[in-house]
Order: structure tokens, then C-alpha cells, then sequence
């Protein structure tokens, strides 16, 4: 069947998909609005076109071109190229769904429009929210747009990949490369992690004498276990880790003299990857779908805002803990979206269901591990506790490898499933 | 996109089910269809970001809705630690009858 041609599939949609079981479809054709290009959104546009063809979708993201995060990690250690992270934004083979190269600046719920920033307005039945994160300027003191050029979070993919990869090779042996982790929650809780990982690696190979700290606002982390055991047999000791509770929180940072701050330290590194505290992307502030946390709260069937109605928050943005923000769970909370908006908008009431997280992070460029989630949204989020975990701590270099094989092919088929 | 592309999210995520002739059970006759593969769609939703077609992690198009039950069912069965071992543990007998008969492959 993967031989259909487009039209036969469209044509296949209407005599078979969800189009031919609810007769109300062919009578509506409510208008849209995604807003954000990410993996939340991207998979929710496109998703939400082809199961409700009489929508008028319109989704908004000023760039182009996106850089995916997952796996980003490896651009770091030189083992992938930034330009395998790029992902070219092209959403017109969909007929119903149309693409607006510009950023929302604000969002009128009581008019239900959507303000760009050249000040033109786009009205909505149903508007869509998938801003992922921003960074919060000075929560760290000191921290801003500035010294992220010679301190890079990178922690959106793209020039902050980019500049940290170049900082690491121009490193000489020897130095000091410090990670800071901001508490939780942040964006992709195994990330810092498996960035160490890959650092090391690097310097293993090409600056043996260099060390990796990571400075810790929190007192545990994603799969520790095994990145501990990993860290133990492929670097040494090579990588140090402080806890809170061991003075790991940064709190000021220097540019000029490249200082990092905890409460009873200072240090110099060679190397400052500080990834500060972040919160929901700017527009879901604007638009006031955030609380006093930073992120927004949702309904956790249908995933519309408990502060505005008829607007959707996915992805990274949302209050959806258990469930990680991670690329995965922005993908598949997306068709659920998509599925439960289909019904709405079809006076069907929107059905509970089980979803699921997967995450693989690299221990190095070849091995990896990986941890699930398996989640019901009855009422709240919440792990289902008979499901789900880590990969175990002592494995086979073949189970390792098998992860990491597993870990590439998933960002081949998400980021298809999303960008198309 | 090609038309290749969007055949195979159409395919993944949206319209593998139609008129199923496999045997119907209490709980399939308790539901309409409809309502059936509503279900179906939202408990995939997890599956499709990872398998696509040509996945070396297993392109689910080919699999018919038995066997689909059947590795699942075996997965949860099993006492393995591979992901979707970890995953399957969280979902019941219904759940995977669900999947199975949105994703697996009918006769038709």
C-alpha cells in the first residue's frame, strides 16, 4: 500500500478514515491556527489536516528552516554534522494546510485572533499552541543574550550547537569544561547527561587531560545508574558530578572573566556550557496561558488551556509531569490532540487513552540507553507503575549497541512523522 | 513531500483500518466501530513516531492484526528489558486488541 498515490490515499481517507464515520465532518470548516513549527506543532498540523480535511489550517513559525534538538548532542562531540540536525519547514503538498512564515505576537481569546508581528491578524475557531521553550534571561545573575555567545547553553539547536562544538575544539588539553543543570523541569531531563557522555568521549580521544563537572541544581537525574556505570567504565573519572546539596548550583556567572558562581565556590573553566532555567516559549506568556510556574496548564484529555478556551498547548510548554518534555512526547500528545479535536469539533466527547515516552541517550557515539514512560491522562497524567524504566545497568555492548541503532532510526522516522 | 511520504503518514497514523474481517469478540461487538477505531488511533498515536515504513526498528505495515496481538502480547509476556518490553507492561489485553485491530493489515 505504500505505493498509493496521493490520490488514492485522499481518496482512500474519505471512503475509509475517520472522515466517513462522522457525518458532521463534511458540514464545518472551522479555521485552525497552529502556532510553532516544532515537533508538537508540525506533527499536529499536518495530522489534524488529514484526519479533517474540511479544516482550514494555518500554522506559523518564522523560520524556515528548524533544527532539530535530539541528537544535537553529537554535533557537540563531532560525530554528526549540524547540518543533519536542519529540517527545511514545507507543509504545502497538504492541501488544507497552509504555511505563514512570521511569528504571533499576541493572542486576543476573546476575539480569537492571532497578531503577527508585521501587525496583520489571522482568526480562529480553534488555535494551537507548541512554543516550546525560551530561556530566562538573568535567573542565573549575569546570564544574558550577551554571554551566551562565549558561554553557550546550547540548548536550542542551531549557532548555540554550534558554538559550543567550536569552543570544545579549540579547548587545549588540559582544560576545565563545566556543565551547569538548572532544577527541574527543564527541557529533555536525560540531555545534560548524555552531553557529558559525549564530551568526554571527545576528550578521551583528542584531550585526555581535561575534566567535566557538572554543576547540579538538582539531587538526582534522569537514568542515573547507568550513566554513572558508564561513566565509570569508558572515562574514569573524567567526569565529576555536584549535587545541590554538594554546592552544584550556579546562581552567577561572569562573562567578561568567564567565572562561574555557586554559593561557597568559583571557578574558571576553559569550557562554560551553562543550560539556565527555562519556561514556556514567550507568545504562551503574551497570550496568558502560563501560570506562576513559567508553564502551562492543560486539560490532560484534550490538552486545551485551563486558563483560555479553545486553545491548545502541546509539547515542551505544557504541565504534563509525569510525561517528559522531550521531542517524543511532543510528537505523540500532537495526533492525540489532533484525534480528541477531530472528535470535538465533531460534538463527539473526546475518549481516555494511554500514551507512552520513549528517550535514548548516547553513553557514547556508538552505545546507547534508554527510558520509558507509559502514562494514563484519566483525570491528570500519571505513570502507569507496572510499565516503563530504564535499560538495565550492567547490559551487552551488543544491547547497547542495539539501543544506539534504535536511538537513529527513531530520529529518522519522528522527525518524517513530524516535518513529513 | 513525495507522494510516498504522505501515503506512508496517512498509513501509519491514520487510515490502516477499513471493514475488518477478523473474528469479533464480545468486547468488539460491546462498541461500534467507530468508537472502536477511535480508540485504536489514540492508543497508536505511541507506535508511529517510531515505526514508519523501512524502520529497521519494524515497519508494522505487513503485519496482519493477529500478529500484531500476538507480539504484543508476547512482549508483555515476556519477562525481556528491551523498550518494548518496558512499554508493553502498561498495557492491558484490550489495549493491545485495539492497536492491533487500527494498525494490523486486513484481508481486504
Amino acid at each position: 500500500m505504500s505505493r498509493l498515490s496521493r490520490r488514492t490515499v485522499l481518496s482512500g481517507l474519505g471512503a475509509f478514515g475517520f472522515t466517513s464515520k462522522w457525518p458532521t465532518f463534511a458540514q464545518s470548516s472551522p479555521k485552525i491556527v497552529v502556532v510553532g513549527g516544532g515537533f508538537g506543532g508540525s506533527t499536529f498540523a499536518r495530522h489534524i489536516s488529514l484526519l479533517y480535511p474540511k479544516a482550514e489550517v494555518t500554522i506559523v513559525d518564522p523560520s524556515a528552516t528548524y533544527f532539530a534538538c535530539p541528537l544535537s548532542n553529537l554535533v557537540i562531540a563531532g560525530e554528526r554534522k549540524l547540518n543533519q540536525q536542519e529540517i527545511q519547514r514545507s507543509y504545502n503538498q497538504i492541501l488544507n494546510l497552509t504555511y505563514v512564515q512570521s511569528a504571533a505576537q499576541k493572542i486576543d481569546a476573546n476575539k480569537k485572533l492571532v497578531t503577527l508581528v508585521d501587525q496583520s491578524t489571522i482568526s480562529y475557531d480553534k488555535l494551537v499552541v507548541s512554543p516550546g521553550v525560551d530561556i530566562k534571561w538573568n535567573a542565573i545573575e549575569g546570564y544574558d543574550r550577551n554571554s551566551s555567545k562565549t558561554m553557550p547553553h546550547a540548548w536550542k539547536s542551531g549557532e548555540q550547537t554550534q558554538l559550543l562544538r567550536n569552543a570544545l575544539t579549540e579547548m587545549e588539553d588540559g582544560g576545565l569544561i563545566i556543565i551547569s543543570v538548572p532544577r527541574a523541569p527543564f527541557r529533555c531531563p536525560p540531555g545534560p547527561y548524555e552531553r557529558a557522555s559525549l564530551m568526554a568521549y571527545y576528550l578521551r580521544h583528542n584531550k585526555p587531560k581535561s575534566k567535566i563537572l557538572i554543576l547540579d541544581a538538582n539531587e538526582k537525574f534522569s537514568k542515573q545508574p547507568q550513566f554513572t556505570h558508564e561513566w565509570k567504565q569508558n572515562y574514569g573519572s573524567l567526569i565529576e558530578w555536584k549535587s545541590n546539596a554538594h554546592d552544584g548550583t550556579v546562581n552567577r556567572i561572569h562573562s567578561q572573566s568567564k567565572t562561574v558562581f555557586t554559593d561557597f565556590e568559583r571557578y574558571k573553566p576553559a569550557i562554560a556550557n551553562i543550560i539556565p532555567p527555562h519556561e514556556a516559549g514567550e507568545i504562551a506568556q503574551r497570550g496568558g496561558l502560563t501560570d506562576g510556574t513559567g508553564w502551562c496548564p492543560i486539560n490532560s484529555l484534550t490538552f486545551e488551556s485551563k486558563l483560555k478556551k479553545d486553545i491548545y498547548v502541546l509539547g515542551d510548554a505544557t504541565i504534563a509531569a509525569p510525561m517528559p518534555k522531550s521531542a517524543f512526547s511532543a510528537n505523540m500528545q500532537a495526533k492525540i490532540c489532533a484525534v480528541q479535536l477531530a472528535r470535538n469539533l465533531s460534538g463527539l466527547e473526546e475518549n481516555e487513552t494511554v500514551l507512552a515516552n520513549t528517550c535514548y541517550s548516547f553513553v557514547s557515539p556508538g552505545s546507547a540507553i534508554s527510558i520509558v514512560g507509559v502514562y494514563s491522562n484519566k483525570n491528570a497524567f500519571s505513570s502507569i507503575e507496572s510499565a516503563g524504566g530504564v535499560s538495565p545497568i550492567i547490559a551487552t555492548d551488543y544491547d547497547r549497541r542495539a539501543e544506539a541503532r534504535q536511538a537513529n532510526s527513531w530520529f529518522s522516522t519522528i522527525t518524517f512523522d513530524a516535518f513529513g | 513531500m513525495t507522494d510516498l511520504n504522505l501515503a506512508t503518514v496517512v498509513l501509519t497514523s491514520i487510515i490502516l483500518f477499513s471493514c475488518t474481517q477478523s473474528p469479533s469478540t464480545e468486547f468488539k461487538d460491546s462498541i461500534s466501530k467507530g468508537e472502536l477505531h477511535n480508540k485504536g488511533a489514540l492508543l497508536s498515536a505511541s507506535c508511529s513516531g517510531c515505526h514508519a515504513p523501512n524502520s529497521i526498528v519494524g515497519d508494522l505495515d505487513n503485519l496482519t492484526q493477529e500478529q500484531l496481538r500476538d507480539l504484543m502480547t508476547s512482549y508483555k509476556e515476556d519477562n525481556g528489558t528491551t523498550v518494548m518490553h518496558r512499554l508493553m507492561n502498561g498495557y492491558s489485553d484490550q489495549d493491545i486488541f485495539l492497536i492491533s485491530e487500527y494498525l494490523g493489515k486486513t484481508d481486504e
